[in-house]
């Protein structure tokens, strides 16, 4: 399939596409044209420039030595919250963020640890020079033990307004087109079902039925709580490189 | 930095950062950014709280009473009688009316009140939680039409206003910190609750997902039935009563969502 690059010298636009039309096809561009092309320097792109990967030791979460008044349980309820920093990054608090698991990408909210009912489930949240970890435990009947669990914070920015006044410009060590928004500084996610960094879904990656759920997440791994009742198989996904 | 065209393909690439533009692995482009604050509810699922009563005589209740005696004695009983004595000094009697009294023995049903003991209640009650499923669709926009997306990220700041709850465990676990930003591309797991044992009794999640041109969010909640675990007892007097309404779990969540939706289109 034919592929064109332009360049406006006078307006410093720039369109990558996928066929041998005219460019004037693609001044303005429409959403239905958005599959033609590789790149518009109207449109906006995100850029990835950080990588944050921590692990943490999540500390024991010892069960209540005081027992429990409720005959199904031996010992009472305890629960918490504890809050930990993955790293810094030099976005704002509004950047882009794709976390992985222990190598799983799980949802927000996801469990990490669980022993009978006592659990400990986690999110990755980003402030505006922090990627962080909040953890919330609850034992029961269990002690849970210490864990070691490894997450992998790739942090984006976003791409979406002209910067400088450089149309195309090619050097030794960095190429640039479209004011800014396609630089050889940042690595861009791009669709890779080969060798994928993560995967992106459009879809749901989660359900609920008989009290319970199952995950099935954009890389094809799924887990469920016992109780799950349904047939979720999950959905569509890309693997994509950065 | 390589810059290279070959094969019908445009392939840019620098030594630190590797390929950074193919025209064989493209990239997408961000066709729409949607920003919608939501707030859910998740109704309470119902149930019941049932009971169990027995009579006891160990309630300790008294009570005021009145009841009919039988009451039997000697009495004085006195009346005017027309007595005669003789006059030794005379011929005459010496007569006339006299008060008389003698001790006569006597029974007759008297009224007696005052504090009995009585037989009182025992009464056991336990929680139930019925069966529910609920599901509520949001749309949260649209990128221009005939776009037909397929790339999507999404962030979520999330508050818990109203944390739903049972009495014997406390409120449901959530992971979702507290107004911070989070990812919630695809589904996120707001709330969940555990029996003994570890199998879940109840969960929700929200998902956000593309039907179209359009972004969807969609929250859900499943739970089964639950009970029997949390039991109270109460021992009441027949005046008295008891209230087991304190034992009402409350399930309803609330929860207010400020949604970010990057809507892309990779390159077909």
């Amino acid at each position: 399939m034919t592929k064109t690059l332009y360049a406006d010298g006078g307006s410093g636009r720039v369109f990558v596409y996928n066929n041998g039309s005219s460019p004037t096809n693609y001044d303005s561009v429409s959403g239905s044209q958005l599959g033609d092309l590789h790149f518009h320097s109207d449109l906006s792109y995100i850029g990835s420039t950080e990588v944050v990967q921590a692990s943490i030791d999540h500390p024991q979460r010892t069960r209540n030595s005081e027992s429990s008044k409720f005959e199904s349980d031996t010992y009472k309820p305890r629960d918490g919250s504890s809050d930990y920093l993955l790293g810094t990054h030099n976005l704002d608090s509004n950047a882009l963020f794709v976390v992985v698991y222990n190598g799983y990408q799980a949802p927000s909210g996801t469990r990490i640890q669980q022993r009978g009912e006592s659990i400990r489930l986690v999110s990755v949240y980003l402030t505006s020079t922090e990627v962080r970890l909040y953890e919330q435990w609850a034992t029961f009947n269990n002690t849970l033990y210490a864990t070691t669990q490894t997450y992998t914070v790739y942090v984006f920015t976003k791409l979406f307004n002209k910067s400088g006044s450089i149309a195309i410009q090619a050097e030794a060590d960095r190429f640039r087109a479209g004011y800014g928004k396609l630089d050889t500084s940042y690595k861009y996610v791009r669709r890779d079902n080969s060798s994928p960094t993560f995967y992106v879904s459009p879809s749901r990656t989660a359900d609920v039925r008989g009290g319970g759920y199952k995950v099935v997440t954009a890389d094809g791994s799924s887990y469920r709580s016992g109780s799950y009742t349904g047939n979720f198989s999950g959905g569509t996904s890309t693997g994509v490189e950065v | 930095m390589t810059f290279e065209v070959s094969n019908n393909n445009i392939h840019v690439s620098t030594q630190a950062n590797g390929t950074v533009f193919d025209t064989a692995t493209p990239m997408p482009h961000i066709a729409g950014v949607i920003e919608k604050y939501i707030s859910h509810t998740f109704p309470d699922s119902g149930g019941s709280i049932d009971t169990t009563t027995t009579i006891t005589g160990a309630a300790g209740c008294r009570e005021y009473d009145c009841w009919t005696e039988r009451e039997c004695g000697y009495e004085e009983e006195c009346s005017y009688e027309y007595v005669c004595t003789s006059d030794p000094y005379s011929d005459y009697d010496d007569c006339g009316y006299e008060r008389v009294c003698d001790d006569v023995f006597a029974c007759r049903d008297v009224e007696v009140c005052g504090f009995v003991d009585v037989d009182g209640y025992s009464t056991d009650a336990k929680t139930t939680v019925s069966p529910k499923d609920h599901v509520q669709r949001y749309t949260l926009g649209s990128v221009e039409s005939g776009t037909n997306p397929d790339f999507l990220l999404v962030y979520l700041t999330a508050n818990r206003s109203k944390a739903g709850s049972q009495n014997a465990r406390g409120t449901f676990r959530t992971a979702i910190p507290s107004n911070r930003r989070i990812s919630g591309t695809g589904s996120t797991l707001l709330e969940s609750a555990y029996k003994v044992g570890g199998s879940t009794w109840l969960a929700r999640i929200v998902s956000v997902y593309l039907v179209g041109d359009v972004v969807k969010a969609e929250f859900r909640h499943s739970n089964r039935y639950y009970g029997g675990e949390y039991t109270e007892n109460q021992i009441s007097c027949p005046s008295g009563s008891i209230d087991f309404s304190y034992m009402d779990d409350d399930l309803s969540s609330r929860w207010d969502i400020q949604f970010e939706a990057y809507v892309g289109k990779f390159t077909t």
